[in-house]
């Protein structure tokens, strides 16, 4: 079992000019607050991809009050299809309607263990097989906010209008893909992705939004950790 | 001139703005999704469908406290869903419609095997603005009646479908829509699934084997 962790920090800050007006909005609408992203992954067993076999990315619905967002997956998605090395994804949706009802919320398989009960029901393997997945990622996890503050106040008269103030809100995103191998029906291994990040709303007249985007970060590093350990490299 | 052009812009203005407002109190729904196909061998059985106009025809009209009126017409997807679902759960499938409400038809000579019958009992849904959390989400609660091949009732099961969507700024039809549609497929996967492991279904499949 191998397990290593990388640290990745971005920061971005675009100031523009004050000789045209727009300029400066435009810069101040893509002003960039930090965020922090943590991977970590853990290989259990050796992997790699055929140029014919393909992938698929599955957000684990559930029945509680936390789901992996769709927009999370798609993230992914786009990513890891694109690229240098561009992985084969069967979409989550064509592979979700082809496997009914095997892969719905309710009868989607808990852990790899179950894999082997699943392929023995007739017709899955088959059609597994015609559509040449290789790997499963099971997506969990979420962006939550965990903190928010300050206040901010619009107002707008006959002699005008603006905002003033300034509030902020702290956003945890936390992500973890569990790799299932479908040819050995066990688990290739495990990586998570952690980004953490504050954003501001500053009232100056205009509302100027500093976004850090931990999803967004997250999301970033999952996917191109992912496509290292799929490829085996 | 001037004055006579502000006011036709004035009311125009105002026709706009309280027609936006109109339509923010109410949301309309077409529920309508993918209609997968079962990936479970079918029953070598001949039924007969009993699919009830209500089914078919199914809207539901809620006027939420704090979410404005609601019209979700789920009727349609019922009726391209549970076709669906039969024709890949039996090897031969007969459908009849019928208008009666909760029974099945007289058996009219039809050399059958049985016949079923879906009810859509209850639908609801939630905002998150009533749930507190970020999702819509919806259940469907359907009843599926079984009959012998002389319309005898064999035995009733209810089965309960949820479904859940994340909302988007301004796509609140959406969510409900694809909550419904997950609502719908769960239900449609149990039937699949877990009707044949019911006593009074597997008393019949025995019966006519």
């Amino acid at each position: 079992m191998h397990g290593f962790t990388i640290r990745r920090s971005a920061r971005g800050v675009l100031l523009g000019r004050h000789a045209v007006h727009w300029v400066v909005l435009s810069a101040l609408a893509t002003l960039t607050a930090c965020a922090t992203t943590r991977v970590e992954q853990n290989r259990q067993m050796q992997t790699g991809l055929a140029s014919d076999e393909a992938m698929v990315i599955l957000g684990r619905a559930t029945y509680n009050d936390r789901q992996t967002e769709e927009s999370f997956t798609d993230c992914l998605e786009d990513i890891l299809s694109r690229g240098d090395r561009p992985i084969r994804l069967v979409p989550q949706k064509q592979f979700i309607d082809q496997m009914y009802p095997w892969f719905e919320p309710r009868t989607a398989p808990g852990s790899a263990n179950d894999l082997g009960r699943l392929f023995s029901e007739p017709g899955v393997k088959e059609q597994i097989a015609d559509a040449r997945v290789r790997y499963l990622a099971w997506i969990e996890g979420d962006t939550v906010t965990i903190d928010k503050g300050g206040s901010m106040s619009c107002t707008v008269s006959t002699f005008g209008g603006g905002c003033f103030g300034m509030s902020y809100w702290e956003q945890d995103a936390s992500y973890e893909a569990s790799i299932w191998d479908l040819q050995t029906l066990d688990t290739s291994g495990q990586i998570s992705a952690d980004a953490n990040g504050t954003s501001y709303l500053a009232g100056l007249v205009l509302p100027i939004p500093i976004l850090a985007r931990p999803g967004n970060a997250a999301c970033k590093g999952l996917a191109e950790q992912l496509r290292t350990f799929i490829s085996g490299s | 001139m001037v004055c006579r052009m502000s006011r036709t812009m004035l009311a125009g203005a105002l026709v706009v703005w309280v027609s936006l407002l109109m339509s923010a109190c109410s949301t309309s729904v077409q529920v309508a999704g993918d209609v997968p196909t079962l990936l479970v061998p079918a029953l070598s059985r001949h039924v007969t469908y009993v699919e009830p106009t209500d089914l078919v025809a199914y809207v539901h009209e809620e006027k939420l406290p704090r979410g404005g009126e609601w019209s979700i017409a789920l009727g349609q997807m019922n009726q391209v869903f549970f076709r669906q679902l039969m024709a890949s759960m039996f090897t031969t499938v007969t459908r009849i419609e019928t208008v009666e409400p909760g029974v099945l038809p007289a058996d009219e000579g039809e050399d059958h095997d049985g016949m079923i019958r879906i009810d859509l009992v209850e639908y609801g849904f939630l905002t998150p603005e009533l749930s507190g959390l970020n999702f819509y989400s919806a259940s469907a609660k359907y009843r599926v009646e079984l009959a012998d091949a002389t319309s005898q009732s064999l035995g009733v099961w209810q089965v309960v479908g949820y479904g859940k969507a994340e909302a988007g700024a301004f796509q609140a039809g959406e969510a409900v829509n694809a909550a419904t549609v997950m609502a719908i497929r769960d239900a449609g996967a149990r039937i699949a699934l877990e009707l044949p492991d019911q006593p009074f279904f597997s008393a019949w499949l025995e019966a006519t084997n």
